[in-house]
């Protein structure tokens, strides 16, 4: 029961781990290839021409919206590595502690067959 | 949310996890097994300590990483004081689950404040020893 509860524990934060480092939602929002496309531009009209509108600013790119091994602005991959394999490293410890956890209520299985006999 | 911040949150829920885990499981060992298990725990660290340099020295050695590669050696070198603890702790428990068969008895309140103390110690050290994770995850974010 304890290797089961761990190692979906362990799932668990893994996903939490690539799902939110990805920057979540908004990543998918942000990635190209997911974007909604954008309405055909009107053809252009003869007549007065429109003033001009100044260029908006680009914006500045959110670092930790990027998905997670990038090559560029994102977050580096060793970080990602580094807090996966802490876990998993962290969790082993965890089942070390509590393999031995309550060692002398436990009946050998000697005593168990004697009982049985 | 940024990843940087995620990762942050998801370092202390898992910190949370690990306290009530230590506690749920480890609490009814009574005062005696929990010295033992906080002592093992000490005595892994150090050992790892020991030899985690010269380790990490060949280590590096072999990898060769580049100058601007400091992310790279970090992590290296806390993979590799994390496997030199789990192997010595691993086989400090295992000799001790073999040794010491008894249980020592206390007063009832001095055995429940003795456990709670020790687990409380374990998982302070626990998290002392994660540190490193915190620190990269606080200053490792651009801008």
């Amino acid at each position: 029961m304890f290797r089961s509860h761990s190692f979906r524990a362990v799932q668990y934060l893994a996903c939490l781990f690539a799902v939110f480092s990805a920057g979540g939602p908004s990543a998918l929002a942000q990635d190209p290839a997911t974007m909604p496309m954008p309405p055909q531009a009107a053809m252009p009209m003869p007549g007065p021409a429109a003033p001009a509108q100044p260029a908006a600013p680009a914006a500045a790119p959110d670092p930790g919206a990027s998905w997670l091994i990038s090559s560029g602005g994102g977050m580096p991959w060793q970080v990602g590595a580094m807090f996966t394999g802490f876990w998993v490293l962290t969790a082993a410890e965890i089942a070390i502690i509590s393999k031995s956890a309550n060692r002398l209520d436990k009946p050998k299985k000697k005593d168990n067959d004697l009982q049985a006999d | 949310m940024d990843g940087w911040t995620t990762l942050r949150y998801i370092y202390f829920a898992g910190l949370v996890f690990n306290a009530l885990w230590i506690i749920g499981t480890n609490l009814k060992e009574g005062l005696w097994g929990n010295v033992l298990l906080f002592f093992n725990w000490c005595i892994a660290c150090a050992g790892a300590f020991a030899v985690w340099l010269p380790t990490l020295k060949l280590t590096l050695n072999a990898l060769r990483p580049k100058p601007d590669d400091q992310l790279l050696i970090v992590a290296v070198a806390m993979g590799l004081f994390w496997i030199l603890f789990l192997a010595l702790f691993a086989g400090m428990r295992s000799a001790t689950d073999g040794l010491s068969r008894v249980k020592v008895a206390f007063h009832p309140v001095i055995d429940t404040i003795g456990s709670l103390a020790f687990c409380g110690l374990l998982f302070a050290g626990i998290g002392v020893a994660s540190l490193p994770v915190l620190v990269v995850l606080a200053l490792g974010k651009p801008g």
